[in-house]
């Protein structure tokens, strides 16, 4: 069975370079993998004091969070989003 | 020794950050409530409220005096913490002394409080020399006594690390500096070391010893200085006649008060705390070396045996401590963000470590509170969080490494 991923990006009130670049690789991904999802916050809002931001941008695939202060290597990000989907390939 | 765990709502927590403060002991804590209710006496009136609460003072005084070897009472001056205290004693040997220029020795490594009393005076037209520290993070005594000058007035050096928990020969550094010049003062930011390691001023042979409270199991906003008989500093807070003129102001006295009764069980239970935090670091250290590429940073042996840093190599320590933190395991990061850009620590950097290995470096801190179990827990998410990070983040994005960053000899491991 195929997984779902959901992908928070927590960022600046004004995104930064970094952050507008986690987003963009995440689109990326979202649009060549069915089941995954993007959901961009500010760090003022209340959820991001969940995963305790210090600096942004703060990426989390399904509630862990794999980079702070820097977008992910979308090649990793990839092969995560891959294992957590089950498997799949593209 | 063992209490439960705290919890927040629903999550497990395992605190592992004794080394920014501790929880207040609860016997402390009973000291103190009278304080806070119904003998609120100022300690200066002469009336019979004022005399019970100068009396909970002067016991208070005794107690930390007994705890530090002081050799008198009057050794003993209470302030609103460590910063206070160092700052009294660095400027009141200094600038508020009157000297206009001189020299100060002191090590890269400080806290950011004597660090920052240091740039003050550098700006203020007195020479720092800043020493730097062995891949161990040691200061060599050697080096203490090449930087004396004529016009040197103090030389500041911690007892223990905050960052690394490794130990500073500071007896042997005030037993050198007194041999060679008699004069100049030695003050030692002891902060971390006490309820750790012993703490004896006159072991140690040092003028000037700041302490905090909160550092061990004592509340906040208290600390205090050890001025050795016969040493004269100027004070820092002027327009009472307080703690021998040296601290204008009302005491603090449920917080003294506390702080005497932190350092009475300090004293009274020091045997059976520090085996239990030293049984704690063989354990932490045992289990975590299950997992490759770590290696601890600071000195093996000469160390507080409540701390642990550790550089998890390929592992962004932002992310091990938020997912740590996700699980309930609060650990802290030496790196700090300064004007919009992250900064490594500049204790790890002091030691060699490059700027990659040192943004992998995390600070375990434990206690007397802590169990074998809450260790277990910890390192168990350890583990799997830093498995989990060097699969999906690049090292080289991490940041720079070099060649002669220590990560990658004098041998590997942890246990």
């Amino acid at each position: 069975m195929m997984g779902k991923v959901e992908i928070l990006i927590i960022e600046s009130v004004e995104p930064c370079d970094q952050c507008r670049r986690a987003e963009a690789i995440s689109q990326a991904l979202a649009q060549k993998y069915e089941g995954v999802k993007v959901r961009v916050i500010s760090v003022l809002d209340e959820e991001a004091d969940r995963y305790g931001v210090v600096m942004t941008p703060t990426v989390v695939v399904n509630g862990v969070i794999v980079a702070v202060r820097k977008a992910p290597d979308p090649e990793r990000l990839e092969r995560l989003i891959q294992s957590q989907l089950g498997g799949v390939k593209a | 020794m063992t209490t439960e765990a705290t919890t927040k709502v629903g999550v497990r927590e395992v605190y592992l950050d004794y080394n920014a403060t501790t929880p207040v002991d609860p016997e402390v804590r009973e000291a103190m409530l009278p304080f806070l209710s119904e003998e609120f006496g100022n300690p200066s009136s002469v009336h019979p409220p004022g005399r019970r609460a100068r009396k909970a003072v002067e016991a208070a005084r005794e107690q930390v005096a007994r705890l530090l070897n002081a050799a008198d009472l009057s050794e003993i001056i209470f302030t609103s913490g460590a910063t206070e205290a160092n700052n009294t004693a660095l400027l009141g040997a200094t600038l508020l002394a009157g000297h206009r220029s001189g020299h100060i020795i002191t090590t890269q490594i400080e806290h950011p409080c004597v660090l920052g009393i240091c740039r003050f005076l550098e700006e203020r037209g007195f020479r720092v020399t800043y020493l730097p520290v062995d891949r161990q993070c040691r200061v060599d005594p050697e080096r203490v006594l090449d930087a004396l000058t004529d016009d040197t007035l103090i030389v500041s050096i911690m007892l223990a690390n905050n960052e690394t928990g490794t130990l500073q020969p500071v007896a042997e550094i005030a037993r050198a500096v007194k041999a060679k010049r008699p004069n100049i003062l030695v003050h030692t930011d002891a902060v971390q070391a006490i309820a750790k390691v012993p703490v004896d001023v006159q072991a140690l042979g040092v003028d000037l010893l700041a302490l905090s409270a909160h550092k061990f199991y004592g509340p906040k906003g208290i600390g205090a200085l050890y001025i050795r008989k016969g040493v004269k500093i100027a004070p820092l807070l002027r327009g009472g006649h307080q703690e021998q003129g040296m601290r204008a102001g009302t005491e603090n006295v449920a917080g003294i008060v506390g702080l005497g009764k932190a350092a009475e069980i300090a004293l009274r239970d020091f045997e059976l705390v520090t085996q239990h935090l030293w049984r704690l670091r063989r354990r932490f250290l045992r289990l975590l070396d299950e997992l490759p590429m770590t290696r601890l940073n600071g000195h093996r042996e000469l160390t507080l045996p409540s701390t642990a840093n550790i550089c998890l190599l390929g592992a962004d320590a932002l992310a091990v401590q938020a997912n740590l933190g996700q699980r309930g395991v609060c650990v802290s990061v030496g790196s700090a963000c300064s004007s919009g850009s992250l900064k490594p620590s500049h204790v790890l950097r002091a030691m060699g470590l490059s700027e990659m290995a040192a943004f992998c470096s995390v600070r375990f801190s434990w206690g007397k509170f802590t169990t074998e179990e809450e260790i277990d827990y910890a390192v168990e998410q350890t583990k799997e969080v830093v498995s989990l990070l060097r699969e999906i983040t690049l090292p080289e994005e991490i940041g720079v490494c070099d060649e002669n960053c220590p990560c990658f000899f004098e041998g590997a491991g942890l246990a």
